[in-house]
């Protein structure tokens, strides 16, 4: 058993860091970022807002931190996303619109980074 | 329920309770300080009782009349160097009397000038109050740290001497001096919190009766001493004959210094000019014929004393104070004698606990004027719940017990500090009327200019001879300490005018400004209980432009459960934010959402945090202050404003402290 999980772990590393560089290629600061721009950001999770439309309609929006800035990500039509949470290194790609008054990448491709 | 008609609305109006008769109930602090205090004294009820003549001497003149229970012995015991070196022996009775008219000398201007501040300031006027009207605010400051200081000294003194009457009589208790001496200062604190009203009686009796043992014992000694073939002398023990023997030289520098420690017998006098207003009309003239028979009276027994002491070679000790060798040679050892002894002793302790009170109403005035003038903190011009300035006494008391503390209880280490105070403050105020006299040239102005101009000499030399003779004993702990104090004062004020010219600077155009666009209401929510409900709650009526739960995330799991929970119990009209943080500062992180909210410049951001209530206080440290540490990092931010929504537990089940609102107003 031991060993097993051992070879595991090591294949595991291999994987994360070729995944982590194929998902990062052409990623963009966020502070670079400017309305209807094709975008390609990553970052963590710095806040997660849940449910936040009156009429009821499932909205996921979370905030995306690199360091440089933040934007909102939003998620239309869902309440939930497995593995996304606050502290998720996350990448999302999209065209940049506007939200409540702040940039935001709406339904954006995206890549959960382990 | 069906709906009233507008008619039946109306019938079912009534009017409201009576102001003060709404049951609130009250905390727990206020039921004890009524307790203690008594019941909240009404504004209303500051009382300005006029007192006639023999009650105002009652009042006033206890400070003045008591120090005649040290001063004579303070002289001898400078002269003789009890417990020292230097002393000039048995020389020093003949220099005692002669030391005592010097003193007197410098009472009688001091009277004189008194009487002409009397006159130009018919509505109080202390020191502080000449001084600033006619020297300016600096001058004031000094004069009235100076006398501040000496309000101190004067309870210490007066507590520590009149525990020394007490022990003079039953010598074991002068290992409790200390104690004794701190309850005494206990009792006149709590006596003035209450409030004793300065009322007659209260003062008439110990003050007469100290007046009356005096003058019967100096009338006694004069008899016997010039009928009755002389007095004996007191009997001496070891260290008092070693007194005697002792042959210094007499020195200019000895008998000032014997000058200056009789000078606190002139602590007091001020006492009159303050409370002018106190008493029946015409008030100038009563004041004046008051000073002037507290003055003879000051003087008759000074001299008297100073006198036989000198005839009787009283040597005080620690066990005896003059005073008492005094009253028990002159009364010898008989049962009418003795009981004559007990009285003198019983109404000097009484006379002396009643001038330590005088300070108790004279520091808490004259520290609301520096108040007042933004020289001191705001909080002692405060009247507490008794109508009197309870900060004030609560800092003398302090003050002066840590000076009992300090010198355990001993005049003669006290007397060293004493007097250089008051005598400052004269100095400074009879400047302050010369200076008046030369401005104003009221009619015979130059009369008055000559007796204060001669009463600001005198003061002034006696207050260089204190400061000069008595500086290594201690009096330069006040020479260095009022110019420190003068300086943080100052300090206070332009702090305090700073202050003001920014909040007063375009105060009206600030209140006219356009107000901001937006509305943002934050409510921070730790999880999903009534306390955040009513918060919630509270926040909707603000209908404001955004409103969102917060939640600060130091806990992941529970994060995502108040998350879960939320979408099921379907609070659909409100997002919740969760926001991380990872180092658990909630200051820092609730800091940042509304810097970001309040970012855009347009913003009023207002941030609801739901607060328990606790019923007992104990309650209260189960649980830590974060909903106050937060609203404390907020005040920095502009246009960020916090409002405590308040959820009132019951606790152990006795039953809410929540007003009922229904029953307030029916």
């Amino acid at each position: 058993m031991i060993g097993r999980r051992k070879a595991v772990a090591e294949v595991e590393e291999v994987d994360i860091d070729e995944i982590r560089r194929l998902a990062l290629d052409g990623t963009v600061p966020i502070a670079d970022t400017a309305w209807r721009q094709q975008v390609k950001v990553a970052g963590r999770v710095r806040a997660m807002r849940v449910q936040p439309w009156a009429d009821g309609v499932a909205t996921l929006e979370v905030t995306l931190d690199d360091g440089t800035g933040g934007i909102t990500v939003v998620f239309l039509g869902r309440r939930h996303i497995g593995g996304i949470r606050l502290g998720t290194h996350l990448v999302a790609e999209g065209t940049v619109g506007e939200t409540h008054g702040r940039l935001a990448i709406l339904n954006p491709a995206y890549t959960i980074l382990p | 329920m069906a709906k009233a008609s507008p008619v039946q609305q109306h019938t079912a109006l009534k009017p409201l309770p009576p102001a003060l008769d709404i049951d609130i109930p009250e905390r727990r602090r206020f039921r004890i300080k009524t307790k203690l205090l008594g019941k909240a004294l009404h504004t209303d009820q500051l009382a300005h009782e006029r007192l006639g003549k023999p009650t105002a001497m009652a009042v006033f003149a206890s400070d003045a009349l008591s120090s005649t229970a040290y001063a004579s012995e303070e002289i001898i015991r400078t002269l003789l160097a009890v417990g020292g070196i230097g002393g000039i022996g048995l020389l020093a009775f003949n220099y005692v009397t002669p030391i005592t008219l010097c003193m007197i000398a410098v009472l009688i201007i001091l009277v004189f000038s008194y009487r002409q501040t009397i006159k130009a300031y018919p509505s109080a006027g202390g020191a502080y109050i000449v001084t600033k009207d006619n020297l300016g605010l600096l001058p004031a400051q000094v004069a009235g740290v100076a006398l501040l200081t000496d309000y101190i000294l004067t309870v210490s003194v007066s507590v520590s001497a009149g525990v020394a009457a007490i022990y003079s009589v039953y010598h074991p208790l002068y290992a409790w001096r200390v104690p004794l001496a701190l309850t005494f200062i206990v009792i006149i604190a709590w006596g003035n919190l209450r409030g004793v009203k300065e009322s007659g009686r209260l003062f008439a009796v110990p003050t007469y009766a100290f007046l009356v043992s005096m003058f019967l014992m100096i009338g006694v000694g004069i008899y016997k001493n010039v009928f009755g073939g002389g007095l004996e002398h007191v009997p001496l023990d070891a260290t008092q004959t070693e007194a005697l023997t002792a042959t210094g030289t007499v020195g200019i520098f000895l008998l000032l210094h014997a000058f200056a420690s009789g000078g606190a017998a002139m602590t007091g006098v001020e006492a009159i000019s303050n409370g002018v207003p106190a008493f029946k009309p015409p008030e100038w003239k009563n004041a004046r014929e008051t000073l002037t028979i507290m003055g003879i009276c000051l003087g008759i027994m000074f001299l008297g004393i100073s006198w036989l002491a000198s005839s009787m070679q009283a040597v005080p000790t620690e066990e005896k104070t003059v005073i008492a060798q005094v009253a028990e040679g002159i009364y010898g050892s008989g049962a009418i004698g003795h009981g004559l002894f007990l009285f003198t002793q019983v109404a000097t302790m009484f006379i002396l606990v009643l001038a330590a009170n005088t300070s108790f109403a004279d520091f808490p005035r004259l520290a609301s004027f520096h108040a007042d003038d933004a020289f001191m903190p705001k909080q002692l011009t405060k009247r507490g719940h008794r109508l009197v300035f309870s900060n004030g006494i609560i800092a003398l008391a302090i003050a002066a017990a840590f000076l009992v503390v300090l010198l355990q209880a001993d005049v003669s280490k006290l007397i060293p500090l004493y007097a250089i105070g008051v005598f400052t403050s004269f100095t400074l105020s009879q400047l302050g009327m010369a200076r008046r006299h030369i401005r104003i040239k009221e009619p015979k102005w130059k009369l008055g200019l000559f007796i204060n101009g001669l009463g600001a000499l005198a003061t002034g030399v006696v207050t260089i001879v204190i400061g000069f003779t008595k500086f290594t004993h201690g009096a330069w702990v006040i020479v260095i300490l009022v110019p420190i104090m003068v300086f943080i004062l100052v300090r206070l004020n332009h702090q305090y005018e700073s202050e003001k010219a920014e909040l007063e600077t375009d105060a009206k155009a600030a209140a006219e400004a356009p107000i901001l666009r937006r509305h943002s209401v934050l409510v921070l929510i730790e999880k999903l209980d009534r306390s955040a409900a009513r918060a919630i709650q509270y926040g909707r009526t603000l209908t404001p432009d955004s409103l969102k739960a917060v939640h600060i995330a130091t806990d992941e799991h529970k994060a995502e459960e108040l998350a879960e929970e939320w979408t099921r119990l379907g609070l659909t009209r409100l997002p919740l934010e969760l926001v991380e943080c990872p180092d658990r500062r909630i200051n820092r992180a609730v800091l940042t959402i509304v810097a970001e909210a309040a970012r855009d410049g347009n913003t009023e951001v207002t941030v609801l945090i739901p607060r328990r209530e606790y019923t007992r206080f104990w309650h209260r440290l189960l649980h830590d202050r974060t909903a106050d540490s937060i609203a404390r990092t907020l005040a920095d931010v502009p246009h960020a404003n916090v409002t405590f929504v308040p959820y009132h537990l019951s606790g152990t089940g006795k039953g809410s402290q929540e007003i009922n609102l229904q029953e307030l107003t029916s």
